[in-house]
């Protein structure tokens, strides 16, 4: 499912940042633009980083940047943003980030196969550290895919 | 499972049904004593209809809640009419046994149907048979059920009875007060003093089963022993500890104290004991529960012109148990590990961390006596309850699944939905502070890294010997 949705246009490759939520709005561009969500999903994103903390940070340099679909998500959206330089979100030990997931979805359980596919993957040292140093989004994309494909 | 454990797992859950409506119960009590004293017909309609109906539906619905949320609370109440028809008596004990019950039965009926429900014909199915079994247990409740209660409420009124008569209640403070260190006090103060003591509230307007359990004389005695005669730390936890017992109504507080020298549980008893002489000389009485047991919440309860004795009763039992206790506290030497290591010993014995052991110990301990072998649920919350917690949650169920545990099941959702029906709950950090606060009764476990957490294995290895060892046993 993760391999139909994304196209090498959902992936954005060596954005420069200058700060996490900087990061967080540039990243977010690609969903807006497509209808996926609403000015209103990418302000609530950062108020709830600045309120609960870099809780979406979810391990090695990935952050998924996400909120409750009421805030203005009008479908399932998913872009793929590398960041160079790195930036800090504030996370102990997983900083700076390298790889922003911006992520929409309609309600809590309609995407579970596509996180499930994306945890599979983001788990893997090797995978990322192949997605982290992809130079274009078509070499991105298809480390992505080979990779769900494994 | 311990027989200790088991009697503490039934005991919260006879006082889960009885907590969370105590606002109704003391509404019960004001308007019954404030009818009584002035003899105002007005507030006197409200003393029948509210104790027999109101309160006795109310714990049904807390009991079914507890077991199969808002559907079972909904079938709890249905069946539990059928018992308030059948008979003449209150039908709290009564309400305990059918609402759990019945709301289990729809809960395995619908598990049974679950796959069998053809799209579409859900709601309709749902409410049929809820409405269909419902109506079944009302029936077999007022026929069948209702006359065994009826027995059994006579048989331990009985027995209550005859403690009076014979003005033996005194003795039972050999078993309330150590009950009441081993975490016990629930099961008997809420699950039977409570229902016998309205019953008698409903007869004779007061009872004294209300002041058994939650006299703060003898605990009170313990932490002024410890104030005048302990040393160090133990003195000065003591001093604070004392002002929470007493005005706050939290006797967990002094346990620890107990604990650390075990045989003050018979200055305890001695002062249980003349607490309750005194209760039974002065003929006094409470018009309702009285929880937590402060000293503020006893006077609000205390019947009309009952205060004086029953100070004397608390102040008798107080002296008591100090002047008993100071022997055995002289003694002990000071030690701050001891009174810590009692505190831990005290969650142990909970089986639980308990909110009283962080005034002996700021650090966070996480429970030790939790048993894993039980878990089948697990939540994994995170602030929108889509994105991180399902990835999470997803890793998790298939460590699980990968470690032959089919039948747990981890579920995401937002940390606003908590509380929810869970054993476990899994966090970010940053966001434990508010899942504690939600649901402080669970197994807490808070990650960083969503995808490799090690607290994952960790689990999963607990769990999966945790279930080893109680098949073997």
């Amino acid at each position: 499912m993760l391999k139909e949705m994304i196209t090498a246009k959902d992936i954005e490759i060596g954005l420069q940042a200058t700060d996490w939520e900087d990061a967080i709005r540039k990243s977010s561009r690609r969903l807006l633009e497509k209808g996926a969500i609403e000015q209103e999903y990418i302000d609530s994103m950062v108020n709830v980083l600045k309120e609960n903390g870099p809780y979406i940070v979810l391990g090695n340099h990935i952050a998924l940047a996400h909120t409750r679909p009421e805030y203005g998500a009008n479908e399932i959206g998913l872009s793929f943003t590398t960041l160079n330089p790195p930036v800090e979100f504030g996370s102990e030990n997983f900083d700076p980030i390298k790889l922003i997931i911006t992520f929409s979805a309609t309600d809590s359980n309609s995407h579970l196969s596509l996180i499930s596919e994306l945890a599979g993957i983001l788990g893997d040292d090797e995978v990322m550290r192949n997605l982290f140093e992809s130079t274009t989004s078509e070499e991105f994309y298809n480390h992505l895919v080979s990779a769900l494909d494994e | 499972m311990s027989f200790r454990s088991k009697a503490q797992t039934f005991g919260s859950k006879l006082s889960n049904m009885v907590l969370p409506n105590l606002g109704a119960f003391m509404a019960w009590g004001i308007l019954t004593a404030l009818g009584i004293a002035l003899g105002n017909e007005l507030l006197q309609s409200f003393i029948g209809p509210m104790l027999n109906y109101l309160l006795t539906l109310l714990i049904a619905v807390a009991g079914g809640k507890m077991v199969y949320g808002y559907r079972g609370s909904v079938i709890a109440a249905v069946a539990t009419m059928g018992l308030i028809i059948g008979s003449e008596i209150t039908m709290f004990i009564g309400a305990m046994v059918m609402g759990p019950l019945s709301a289990w039965i729809l809960k395995k009926f619908d598990s049974l149907i679950e796959n069998r429900i053809p799209t579409g014909f859900e709601l309709l199915i749902n409410n049929l048979s809820s409405g269909i079994i419902g109506a079944g247990l009302a029936i077999i409740s007022n026929v069948a059920v209702a006359p065994i209660i009826v027995s059994l409420t006579k048989v331990l009124a009985a027995g209550v009875d005859f403690l009076m008569e014979y003005s033996l209640l005194p003795l039972t403070a050999i078993f309330i007060e150590p009950a009441k260190i081993l975490f016990l006090n629930n099961a008997i103060g809420q699950g039977v003093l409570t229902p016998l003591g309205i019953t008698q509230v409903s007869d004779f307007g007061k009872s004294i089963l209300f002041l058994l359990e939650s006299n703060p004389g003898p605990g009170l005695g313990i932490l002024l022993a410890y104030m005048f005669f302990g040393r160090g730390n133990t003195k000065g936890t003591a001093y604070g500890a004392s002002v929470i017992h007493f005005f706050g109504g939290i006797h967990e507080i002094y346990f620890p104290f107990v604990l650390m020298k075990p045989v003050l549980i018979f200055p305890l008893i001695l002062g249980g004991m003349t607490g309750s002489f005194v209760f039974t000389l002065f003929d006094v009485g409470l018009v309702g529960v009285a929880s937590p047991g402060s000293i503020i919440a006893i006077s609000i309860m205390a019947s009309m012109g009952d205060h004086v004795g029953i100070y004397a009763g608390i102040i008798a039992a107080c002296i008591v148990t100090f002047v008993t206790s100071i022997p055995f506290v002289r003694k002990t030497d000071d030690n701050e590990e001891q009174l810590k290591s009692a505190a831990t010993q005290m969650e142990q014995l909970k089986g639980k961390k308990s909110r009283i052991s962080s005034v002996f110990d700021s650090e966070e301990n996480t429970a030790k006596e939790f048993d894993f072998a039980s878990v089948k649920k697990i939540a994994y919350a995170c602030d929108a309850g889509l994105g991180s917690s399902a990835m999470g949650a997803s890793i998790l169920q298939k460590k699980i699944i990968k470690a032959g545990l089919e039948d747990i099941n981890v579920f995401h959702l937002s940390v606003s939905d908590l509380p929810t029906e869970c054993d476990v709950v899994v966090t970010h950090q940053s966001l434990m502070d508010r899942v504690k606060e939600l649901q402080p009764n669970v197994y807490h476990i808070d990650i960083v890294d969503y995808l490799n957490a090690p607290q994952y294995d960790e689990l999963v290895n607990k769990l999966k010997d945790s279930q080893q060892e109680s098949k073997t046993l």
